[in-house]
């Protein structure tokens, strides 16, 4: 009987203790995952705070304020020619295809020495005339300023085209351009 | 130089919710937008016809829907075109800083299905 009830203590102190630990890791998991809930919240914020930024603000930032580093990065500088399409002209077509719309390069000046903060910085200046349904325009738009994140948009105008259906948007973007084109 | 990395403002926003608040009894014929001071500010010049009432409630529309995403109006000039076809405006607008923009500088999706 002695035997028995031997038996019987050392399996209630077992059960007791495996209750008394799973408690305890249950309140530590509960802590734990509370932790956890705090930490991805403040994850998420800070995620979709930075998903908030656009890509051009995001690869300022990531460049701080070193302007060869930026564009060398990029490693397209503007080198439109007065006689033909460069790297810029094409990609602007070349987005303009796959949005459906018809597209005319306007003349390209040369690069003009440009006031800006304080100095004088080489400029190129490129004009683009797309003509399309509304909807395609402004993604085809939207596709141009996220492709050129170092590019300034001087000015951008909307017209009817002509037909009920289609405007005319006429895009004027300035590069800083502090190397020779390529001849 | 370095202050021409500080562009963080994209024009497409800008356009799209200009066309988008402008209600459907007007036109807009003309949108021509101008940025300067390394587009800290925008020009926006405006050409809608219609009735000259319907034109102005159209502005005030256009001006609140801008002021409320962060792109306040800082002097206007509004003209009535001849004939009472319509109406002119002209405005200059600031920028907030890119992090206070209600769009973040994101592009507006490109679903846009209305026609200016």
């Amino acid at each position: 009987m002695a035997r028995y009830f031997s038996v019987f203590l050392v399996l209630a102190i077992l059960a007791g203790a495996s209750i008394f630990s799973w408690s305890h890791i249950s309140d530590r998991y509960g802590v734990i995952l509370a932790d956890y809930n705090v930490s991805k919240t403040a994850y998420d914020r800070v995620d979709m705070e930075a998903k908030g930024l656009s890509r051009r603000a995001a690869e300022v930032t990531r460049f701080g304020s070193d302007v060869n580093k930026f564009l060398s990065a990029w490693s397209l500088l503007a080198q439109e020619g007065t006689e033909g399409p460069g790297p810029v002209g094409n990609r602007l077509s070349s987005l303009a295809k796959t949005h459906g719309l018809l597209t005319l390069r306007l003349p390209t000046p040369k690069r003009e020495d440009y006031p800006f903060a304080g100095s004088i910085a080489s400029v190129q200046l490129v004009g683009f005339s797309v003509t399309g349904p509304y909807s395609q325009i402004m993604a085809w738009l939207g596709e141009v300023e996220d492709s050129f994140v170092f590019a300034r948009v001087e000015s951008v105008e909307i017209s009817p085209s002509g037909t009920a259906a289609d405007v005319e948007l006429v895009l004027n973007l300035a590069f800083l351009a502090d190397k020779e084109p390529a001849k | 130089m370095a202050q021409w990395l500080t562009i963080s403002m994209n024009v497409q926003p800008v356009i799209a919710t200009v066309l988008d608040a402008a209600p459907n009894e007007v036109t807009v014929d003309k949108l021509l937008i101008k940025l300067s001071e390394g587009q800290s500010q925008v020009d926006i010049s405006l050409t809608l016809h219609g009735k000259p009432s319907s034109c102005s409630n159209a502005i005030d529309e256009i001006t609140n829907k801008l002021a409320s995403a962060g792109v306040t109006l800082a002097s206007p000039e509004q003209k009535e075109l001849p004939n009472n076809e319509g109406v002119r405006f002209l405005g200059r607008f600031l920028f907030r800083p890119p992090n206070q923009m209600k769009w973040s500088g994101q592009n507006v999706a490109s679903a846009h299905s209305t026609q200016p």
